[in-house]
């Protein structure tokens, strides 16, 4: 193992300050740096985002059957708060709690005749907090109890968009019923209903859009039968189980027989699946932007790397003339270079893990905390590491390293050794 | 023509070169620098090699020692001849059978003066361990007076002692023959002398067989059987 101990030495020579190493590897770990900080906020957002989906959406939603082709009649699962029961008695695929919703679109009157396009959502409280822990996201959070037929809950975004306070009255109407009214001699006036509360979630696509309803107001807007759904919202013992295939077509088969006439399950990742596409493509895209910066970086530490062995000729003929093979010389150089990849990666994971450590600092420090909050609605910034995003720029770190260095390592160990003490004499 | 010696040495020779030529590419065409050069060393043989600069002195060392490879001829070591044989294996039986001294010492400057010694040995392998090496090390620069400097680097060390170092280095393999290419020409009068004196005195001790490539009369002179290269020849002198 001499190659390793002359390696060593070479780059961390006793008595003198290891100008090249250093330098070698603190490049290294800024590129390291760079790469895990950008992984990881760019995860802990995307897990941050998928946590408030599931929250809002439940693990698992049970579809209703498609619409006939050219059928204007709502679809939707009729025995909804049975079946509901009859799933949670089965408990296929981990299921602990089933919940009926009513959605679809609404516009709401706001000041000046102007209409704002809308989502409405009815659930029986009792079920859905059971399902998805919405309670936790409301202001005031008594205003559940106090949620009823005629009550309303507003998204964070849109109340703060249409100046809606508590207490405030709000009138909603379906598309739907409106074109009924135009179609027919039945005038049906948009609902009253009057804010009790705000949803905040933090995911802007619900709190922009949502009025929280009860179910019975959701199926009255909507002009749908007496205890009917339009999906229904599951909660299972471990979300992760929503991802796999299997475990969906077993609780898929076994509703089916509870109730032939639903339109299948879906994982909460369809719920927001251009979303989540979206989030996973931003993180891919910077992910790339960083390897290509991180490729840079690695091939100048090359170009040093080639200065520093062509420097060493003079000793590269001496380790020949001691008896040192190629294979010996080509270790010595790529054992270089994997230190600098090793210890720079260290050293860079450390420093991100630092900066992650103090993000909230860091992000105060810079007066970004006001953005982070209205833009991503994130009081604090999330924080999710993924073990997989260290193993990967830890493999990119020591692969590029070691390609690196062995053009240098290559070029030295195809050195005669009389060669080699000619060249630096 | 080749210069042999007359006499058949008693020994059987550790070095042997038969015919060997070599020469380096020129815009003009080949430019032989070596042309038909025999040689025979026997066991504890002191040979030296005198010529002007670019006679080809360092060129044949570097042949003889396995360095490099003649464009013909033979090279037996131990009588088996290895000019034929690979990089791996000459290497290999160069880190056993033969020890350098180069006139600028060619220390590793990261290394102290122990490890240095040391590097020749864990580069020979042979199943020694470090600690074996150690001793042996320490042992050998006690044999040329730096005992107190086995933890200096080279940059700590004058001319002189470097080349000690360096002699040490050579020998800690214990091999059968020393080449030795102008040991004493970065140093001053005085402290050649020194080295000369160590290196002639462990060879005699050791046994080992010694070339000694010089500019310096005087030193060749000390060898028994002194050649002389001239216009890619060999020659008694």
């Amino acid at each position: 193992m001499w190659p390793l101990f002359l390696a060593r030495k070479q780059l961390f020579p006793p008595g003198k300050f290891p100008v090249f190493a250093t330098v070698s590897i603190l490049g290294v770990a800024l590129g390291v740096m760079a790469l895990l900080v950008v992984q990881t906020v760019m995860n802990s957002f995307g897990e941050e985002h998928r946590r408030r989906i599931r929250e809002s959406s439940g693990d698992v939603v049970v579809l209703p059957p498609p619409a006939e082709h050219g059928s204007e009649t709502p679809v939707f699962i009729r025995g909804a708060a049975a079946l509901c029961d009859g799933i949670e008695r089965a408990a296929n695929a981990g299921v602990v709690a089933a919940s009926p919703v009513v959605e679809g679109a609404v516009v709401t009157f706001v000041s000046g005749g102007k209409l704002e396009l809308c989502g409405a959502l009815g659930v029986d409280p009792a079920r859905e907090e059971r399902v998805t822990p919405l309670r936790k996201y409301l202001e005031p959070a008594t205003c559940w109890e106090d949620f009823d037929d005629e009550r309303v809950i507003v998204g964070a975004a849109l109340a703060a968009r249409l100046g809606l306070a508590i207490g405030d009255t709000l009138p909603v109407a379906s598309p739907a019923r409106l074109l009924k009214n135009a179609e027919t001699e039945r005038k049906v006036l948009p609902k009253e209903l009057t804010v009790c509360g705000i949803l905040k979630t933090g995911f802007q696509l619900v709190d922009d859009k949502t009025l929280l309803v009860t179910l019975r107001t959701g199926r009255e807007l909507f002009e749908l039968p007496a205890g009917t759904a339009t999906s229904l919202r599951l909660k299972l013992r471990d979300h992760r189980r929503a991802l796999h295939y299997d475990e969906m077509e077993t609780l898929a088969n076994g509703i089916a027989r509870l109730h032939p006439d639903v339109g299948g399950v879906k994982p909460w990742t369809f719920v927001r699946q251009a979303f989540l596409a979206a989030i996973d493509m931003e993180k891919q895209i910077l992910f790339f932007l960083m390897f290509i910066i991180t490729l840079v970086a690695s091939f100048s530490i090359g170009s040093t790397l080639f200065s520093h062995v062509v420097r060493r000729t003079r000793e590269i003929g001496l380790l020949g003339a001691l008896g040192a093979r190629p294979p010996h010389i080509l270790a010595l150089f790529l054992a270089q270079g994997l230190l600098i990849g090793v210890l720079g990666y260290g050293l860079g994971a450390a420093l991100a893990w630092t900066l992650l450590h103090f993000r909230q600092n860091i992000v105060s420090l810079f007066g970004m905390d006001e953005i982070m909050a209205k833009q991503y609605l994130f009081s604090q910034v999330p924080l999710h590491y993924n073990p997989a995003d260290f193993a990967a720029a830890a493999v990119l770190t020591i692969f590029l390293m070691t390609v690196v260095s062995l053009l240098p390592a290559l070029w030295a160990a195809g050195r005669k050794p009389s060669e080699a003490m000619r060249d630096a004499n | 023509m080749q210069t042999e010696t007359q006499t058949t040495p008693p020994v059987p020779p550790v070095l042997e070169a038969v015919g060997l030529a070599k020469s380096f590419r020129a815009p003009n065409g080949p430019l032989p620098v070596l042309v038909d050069v025999s040689l025979r060393i026997a066991a504890g043989e002191f040979v030296s090699i005198r010529g002007e600069s670019g006679a080809g002195k360092t060129t044949l060392l570097q042949i003889l020692g396995g360095l490099d490879a003649a464009d013909s001829g033979e090279l037996r070591w131990n009588g088996e001849n290895i000019a034929s044989r690979s990089n791996a294996f000459r290497a290999r039986q160069r880190a056993r059978n033969v020890g350098f001294v180069f006139q600028t010492y060619h220390l590793v400057p990261e290394l102290t003066a122990l490890e240095n010694v040391i590097l020749a040995g864990r580069i020979a392998g042979g199943g020694r361990s470090t600690g074996a090496l150690a001793k042996e090390a320490e042992a050998l620069l006690w044999r040329v007076d730096l005992e107190k400097r086995i933890s200096h680097l080279p940059a700590q060390l004058s001319g002189g002692e470097c080349q000690r170092v360096a002699i040490a280095r050579a020998l800690l393999n214990r091999p059968a023959l020393l080449l030795a290419d102008e040991p004493t020409g970065n140093l001053d009068e005085r402290t050649g002398e020194e080295v000369m004196s160590v290196l002639l005195n462990l060879t005699r001790t050791d046994g080992l067989a010694l070339v000694l490539v010089t500019h310096n009369i005087a030193f060749a002179a000390r060898a028994p059987r002194q050649l002389i290269l001239r216009h890619g020849r060999l020659h008694e002198a």
